[in-house]
């Protein structure tokens, strides 16, 4: 899961999934801005084609999405199968919220992380 | 400096399952030995800071892996290194090719990346070591079995 802001400062990141493919989901949330840090437009807010990206570095399984009910309908096929996939959501920017906070401590979610994967060592 | 087929059967005894690489004009060499069959399996990234994050992943799944990038790359870096090796406390190792060392050291090269290499590695309070041309295979699979069973990241400059 990303933000639009996020993607931009690792868009080499595509080229690699691109590169060594794997069963991974990257789930694009664009909503144009930094609402961290106040809703400052990202760079090319409304004008960069993410999914363009995705595909030119070499990603075949590509959604876009700019309508909540054209995702409900097509998020279960878009999730489904083996990956790499590349969802790119547009979504409403919102102002003034709270950023959220993760749920548990690091160590812990590592730890559950881990576990889910039944990892040993 | 270790010869590519020397780095990797080294790092297949060691029990490695992932090479994460950028590669510098040294370690460029090492192409054909890290990417033939019988090495571990060679993920090539865009960036040292993508580099630490591949090789976070490749821990958090149980696999082990080991990172091979360029000193220039490892200073920007610099925030992925403190997020995956003290927030998360994954221990990473990385190979960092250490250019112009050998030049720096006789007055001979005005690159500035040799004077900071091992002043900012030791800031961000990594253990590291400089592998010298004298440096053996024996030397490498030392350390990376020494991190290993401590648990706990390393740095080892490779001096160009």
């Amino acid at each position: 899961m990303n933000g639009d802001g996020s993607m931009l400062m690792n868009l080499g990141t595509l080229v690699t999934i691109g590169s060594n493919p794997a069963n991974l989901f990257v789930v694009v949330l664009d909503n144009g801005i930094y609402e961290i840090t106040g809703g400052q437009p990202t760079a090319g807010s409304g004008r960069v084609d993410y999914a363009g990206l995705a595909r030119a570095a070499g990603i075949e399984r590509v959604y876009a999405f700019d309508a909540p009910t054209d995702w409900r309908n097509a998020a279960a096929e878009a999730l489904a199968g083996s990956g790499p996939a590349f969802i790119w959501l547009k979504v409403e920017a919102r102002f003034g919220q709270k950023a959220p906070q993760p749920p548990r401590p690091m160590a812990d979610q590592i730890r559950r992380l881990r576990q889910a994967l039944q990892v040993k060592n | 400096m270790l010869d590519g087929d020397s780095l990797r059967d080294t790092l297949l005894d060691c029990g490695v399952t992932h090479i994460v690489w950028i590669p510098d004009g040294s370690t460029g060499a090492w192409d054909t030995a890290l990417s033939s069959p019988s090495a571990p399996t060679l993920i090539r990234v865009c960036r040292e800071g993508e580099a630490f994050a591949v090789a976070a992943g490749l821990l958090l799944g149980g696999k082990k892996p080991v990172i091979i990038m360029q000193c220039t790359g490892l200073f920007e870096a610099g925030d992925s290194l403190r997020s995956f090796i003290h927030d998360l406390q994954l221990p990473i190792f990385a190979l960092v090719g250490l250019r112009n060392y050998y030049a720096y050291g006789k007055g001979q090269s005005r690159d500035s990346a040799p004077r900071f290499a091992a002043s900012i590695v030791r800031a961000w309070q990594v253990p590291f070591v400089i592998f010298e041309k004298s440096s053996a295979r024996e030397d490498l699979a030392q350390v990376y079995t020494r991190a290993v069973e401590q648990k706990r990241p390393q740095v080892v400059f490779l001096a160009e």
